[in-house]
């Protein structure tokens, strides 16, 4: 785990070397990359089917959602 | 008026003042600039389906953002679950029920120039049904760094449950979760993003099912699980774009632990082919796996002192969802004369999920729109 930790650091203060200038970001904000408002409603209806069905639940996967037990 | 519909009522009410509080807000930034306010209206609808239950849930949702940078997003939905139960229909056979959540919620966002742009947000989440409220107070900032090429986001929230039985009018229990969590998000280049996220969720209070019942030897007894539950959860996203032939692909991985002794991991491919600028086609797989918890038995013995439990989460088991997704721009209305609908986006998806715990098998569907002013 360690391990894994100290190469993702590495990689993200490699990725912090190389500066993207914002007009070079077109692919990133292409309907494909950025379908993140669009999916929101989706993604928030998925994690609490999640959390009713497996023991990991939504944690770490979307916002909190209220909810019961979903039990039955 | 039962105490939900009551709770819900005020909560609604809250709500309403909030949004009004909002609007004044953006309303005075917005004079202060001269600016446009921009936003949009989204509506969806969600659909699942399996061998004993089957939920329907309708979500609304206005988002208004102010060029001075206030944020007020509202939302509402209802879930609508037909079940089989026998617990909750107090006979002695299965019966198909219907239970109704309400939830509604809104968030007030604010972006600040420190240098650097700093957003934050705070929002309140309020969730009422006839035998479990939550309510939900949540709050997080987001620092971005260096043209945006980093994003640096902490938050916490605080959930306040109360949780009762349909079957015991004498029974009430709480349970009250707190989360933090944080993620960085890098521009790796012109074409790639990765996101690295951790969550800790610390749960105390009732964590049970108040209908479900555990064999001890022939006899049942109420589920008894732990009352304090920390839940961790790591998670790394990569968002690649391919411009040849327009392909966006999304990797996820979520490592999860908790005290519980639960293990699971999660990972998730999606590929979204652009086939034009207004009509994307999708496709995802996610697969999720999981060990039992440390109190877990498939039965317990007669006499037994100790954590039961009958929840199928509690058991080893996997998960698989795909299916195909499809994002349309409604262009077509700016020859229709009506250029402020071609803006919006409609969404269909549908997903085959399957489990191996006897919760079993079962489809999910959404189709809904997004319209930005």
């Amino acid at each position: 785990m360690g391990k894994v930790l100290i190469t993702l650091a590495l990689l993200l203060g490699a990725a912090g070397c190389t500066h993207v200038a914002p007009y070079e970001r077109e692919y990133l904000t292409r309907p494909g990359m950025d379908n993140g408002k669009r999916d929101a409603g989706f993604h928030a209806f998925m994690a609490h089917i999640y959390e009713a069905r497996e023991g990991a639940g939504a944690v770490g996967l979307a916002d909190a959602s209220g909810g019961g037990c979903g039990c039955n | 008026m039962r105490r939900g519909e009551r709770q819900l009522t005020r909560a609604l009410a809250w709500l309403g003042c909030a949004l009004l509080l909002g609007l004044w807000a953006v309303k005075a930034a917005a004079d202060e600039v001269t600016g446009t306010w921009t936003g949009a209206v989204e509506a969806h609808g969600n659909y699942f389906l399996e061998r004993s239950t089957r939920v329907i849930m309708p979500e609304f949702k206005l988002e208004l953002e102010s060029p001075a940078g206030v944020d007020v997003d509202v939302e509402y939905l209802v879930d609508v679950i037909s079940s089989a139960s026998i617990a909750q229909t107090g006979s002695d056979e299965d019966d198909v029920f219907t239970e109704y959540r309400h939830q509604a919620g809104a968030h007030l966002g604010y972006e600040l120039d420190i240098g650097e742009p700093l957003e934050l947000t705070a929002g309140f989440i309020f969730s009422s049904e006839d035998d479990y409220t939550s309510r939900i107070y949540l709050v997080n900032a987001a620092l971005a760094l260096w043209d945006r090429n980093t994003t640096i986001s902490a938050g916490g929230s605080f959930t306040d449950d109360t949780v009762l039985s349909n079957a015991d009018p004498l029974f009430e229990d709480g349970r009250r979760v707190v989360t933090l969590n944080g993620s960085i998000e890098q521009v790796m280049g012109p074409t790639f993003l990765l996101t690295l996220g951790y969550s800790v969720s610390v749960l105390e209070g009732f964590l049970a099912n108040p209908y479900r019942r555990a064999l001890k030897g022939p006899l049942p007894f109420p589920e008894d699980h732990p009352r304090e539950r920390t839940r961790h959860a790591a998670y790394g996203k990569l968002a690649w774009f391919i411009p040849p032939s327009n392909t966006a692909v999304h990797l996820t991985h979520r490592v999860y632990v908790d005290t519980w002794k639960i293990g699971a991991l999660n990972p998730e491919l999606r590929v979204v082919q652009e086939l034009h600028e207004n009509f994307l086609l999708g496709a995802h797989y996610r697969f999720y796996i999981q060990n039992s918890a440390f109190f877990y038995q498939e039965a317990y013995p007669a006499g037994f002192d100790g954590y039961v439990t009958n929840d199928p989460k509690m058991a080893e088991h996997e998960t698989h969802l795909f299916g195909p997704r499809i994002d349309w721009r409604l262009a077509f209305f700016e020859d229709a004369g009506m250029p402020w609908l071609a803006r919006g986006w409609a969404v269909l998806t549908f997903d085959r999920y399957l489990s191996s715990n006897v919760f079993g098998d079962g489809y999910v569907a959404t189709v809904g729109g997004r319209l930005p002013f």
